[in-house]
């Protein structure tokens, strides 16, 4: 069984039903509205972002439901990406974050996460300018209170 | 982007159409983020800085990061005035302490920090080695008026002489205490016995009727505390983990008590006794102690003989680990008459012992045929032969 999926710019995508399922958001959209051809409005993603999405989906269509990690701890927390979604994620940042924004939106956890996780280790080990570089982001900060963060916070700084 | 060149027309740009990270995503991010990268995150801006500084402050753990720096400055280097660095600790447990859900630590300094601020979050307490590491100016007692209010610790034991060098820690006791009365969300706590050993000093029922209160908690650590079991286990009936040797009269349990899961006993434990307490403890998944023995080992013989008997009935299909950390001579026996009881488990970990250990294998092989792992490199090949037997089924 196929569903269509229809982008922001009005492409129309045709996936197996159990690869849309991926989404838990469509899934849920799916059970609501039964058998039904009607094609499925995602206003919120565009061609280029939908076609990445799809590839992923059908990538990981027989993956096991995720236990969600329990733990808040990030120390436990691995940051390992398997070699297949490493490769996926060698995207521009803009396509990176669009990606990201999809996988919030169409509720697919695993891609979240992977999303996530490729965002925390460009960030690692980068200092806060560096950080800013990367992200595009706008020091905000007076000198006086950058020094009081810091200060604050030394704790937290490497042994 | 490159780095050095200025930028042109196109970084302009895309620049300009790159989404900006949603706050939702920087917490999400800020999750797979150790705390000396956090650190630099919260100075990149002040939205990122108000998203992750919880998650920064989430967990304080004075093993971890600059802490035991800082602290080898102040006491042992003298590169830091004590008043300095106290003055620090109190002001950011001040501003950030409500931030804390785990809080692990020896020093009284930051016990202290957290109790003045009201940390009521918290939901992992651990605290160790409290007095002998760092020696801080000895640690002052609760002001009676200040909050919070200190508390009316019934003390069985008055300050004698003899008694000065457990009450010595008895403010820092006391602060212990509030900080379980101010914390009700607490569902871990490990307190190990250093810092515990004058635990003796509190009456049974002061303490079984906070715990009672603590509806939380699920894994607790109390080594030296002394508590009948019984009592215990029905202050706390929700408690899942639990590492404890002091714990009277723990094969003598009349009733079942069901949520347990993980047992740790740091001593040794008969292996009559262990029957009676498993036997107990319907939902117990994993079991731990130094030692399974029997109770004479004179006349293991008699001993393993009337044990195989009256026990002989006693099967514990809930428990899929066991871990013994220390063994003697003639303990394998006592062993395998365990495991015997044991045929659901998959993990069994065992000490490096020069002896055979021909006896607790047979009995595994009769009795485990799902085993999967065994603690400790000798076992290796044994995993193997496991396997190979398990493979060998699927064929036929």
């Amino acid at each position: 069984m196929t569903v269509i999926l229809v982008s922001s710019d009005n492409q129309d995508f045709k996936v197996d039903k159990e690869v849309a399922e991926r989404s838990i958001l469509i899934k849920n959209m799916l059970e609501d509205v039964g058998e039904s051809d009607s094609p499925i409005p995602l206003p919120n993603v565009t061609s280029a972002v939908l076609t990445k999405v799809i590839e992923y989906c059908e990538h990981h269509r027989n993956d096991p439901v995720q236990v969600p990690e329990e733990t808040d701890d990030p120390r436990k927390r691995s940051n390992d990406i398997e070699e297949w979604d490493m490769k996926f994620m060698q995207v521009d940042q803009e396509m990176l974050f669009e990606i990201i924004l999809a996988a919030n939106y169409l509720d697919i956890k695993p891609l979240l996460d992977v999303g996530c996780k490729t965002v925390a280790n460009i960030i690692k080990g980068k200092t806060p300018e560096e950080i800013r570089k990367a992200f595009n982001i706008v020091n905000d900060f007076t000198p006086e209170e950058e020094a009081q963060i810091k200060k604050e916070n030394e704790w937290a700084e490497d042994r | 982007m490159s780095e050095s060149a200025p930028p042109t027309y196109s970084d302009v740009t895309t620049s300009a159409i790159v989404p900006v990270l949603f706050p939702e995503l920087v917490l999400l991010i800020g999750q797979y983020l150790h705390q000396q990268d956090l650190l630099r995150c919260v100075q990149v801006c002040r939205s990122w800085n108000q998203i992750l500084i919880p998650q920064l402050w989430r967990t304080i753990d004075t093993d971890q990061c600059a802490w035991r720096r800082i602290f080898e400055d102040t006491v042992l280097e003298a590169k830091r005035p004590k008043a300095e660095t106290e003055a620090w600790i109190k002001d950011v447990f001040a501003k950030y302490g409500h931030h804390i859900r785990h809080l692990s630590t020896w020093s009284c300094v930051i016990l202290e920090a957290t109790l003045n601020n009201r940390c009521t979050q918290l939901s992992t307490l651990s605290v160790s080695h409290i007095y002998q590491r760092w020696q801080w100016d000895p640690i002052s007692p609760l002001p009676a008026a200040a909050p919070p209010p200190a508390p009316v610790l019934p003390w069985i034991c008055p300050v004698t002489k003899e008694r000065d060098e457990i009450m010595a820690n008895r403010n820092t006791i006391e602060r212990i205490w509030v900080l379980f009365q101010q914390n009700p969300g607490l569902v871990h706590i490990d307190l190990p016995y250093d810092s515990f050993s004058c635990m003796g000093v509190l009456p049974e029922t002061f303490i079984l009727g906070t715990l009672s209160s603590m509806k939380y908690l699920k894994e607790l650590a109390l080594e030296w505390v002394s508590l009948d079991a019984e009592a215990f286990l029905d202050a706390v009936p929700q408690l899942e983990v639990l590492e404890a040797f002091k714990l009277r009269d723990l094969d003598m349990m009349q009733k079942d008590h069901n949520n347990l899961r993980s047992l740790y006993i740091p001593c040794d434990v008969e292996v009559d006794k262990l029957f009676r307490i498993l036997d107990r403890l319907p939902g117990l998944e994993s079991f731990r102690s130094n030692r399974v023995t029997f109770w004479d080992t004179g006349s293991s013989n008699s001993t393993m003989k009337a044990l195989s008997v009256t026990e002989s009935t006693l099967q514990f299909w809930s428990i899929k680990r066991l871990q013994v950390t220390d063994l003697c001579w003639g303990d394998d026996k006592a062993i395998a008459m365990l495991v015997r009881r044991l045929p659901e488990l998959l993990w069994v970990g065992l000490p490096k012992f020069c002896e055979t250990y021909e006896e607790i294998k047979k009995a595994l092989w009769e009795s485990c045929y799902y085993l999967d792992e065994f603690g400790g490199e000798v076992y290796e090949r044994w995993a193997d032969e496991w396997r190979r037997r398990r493979a060998k089924d699927e064929e036929h």
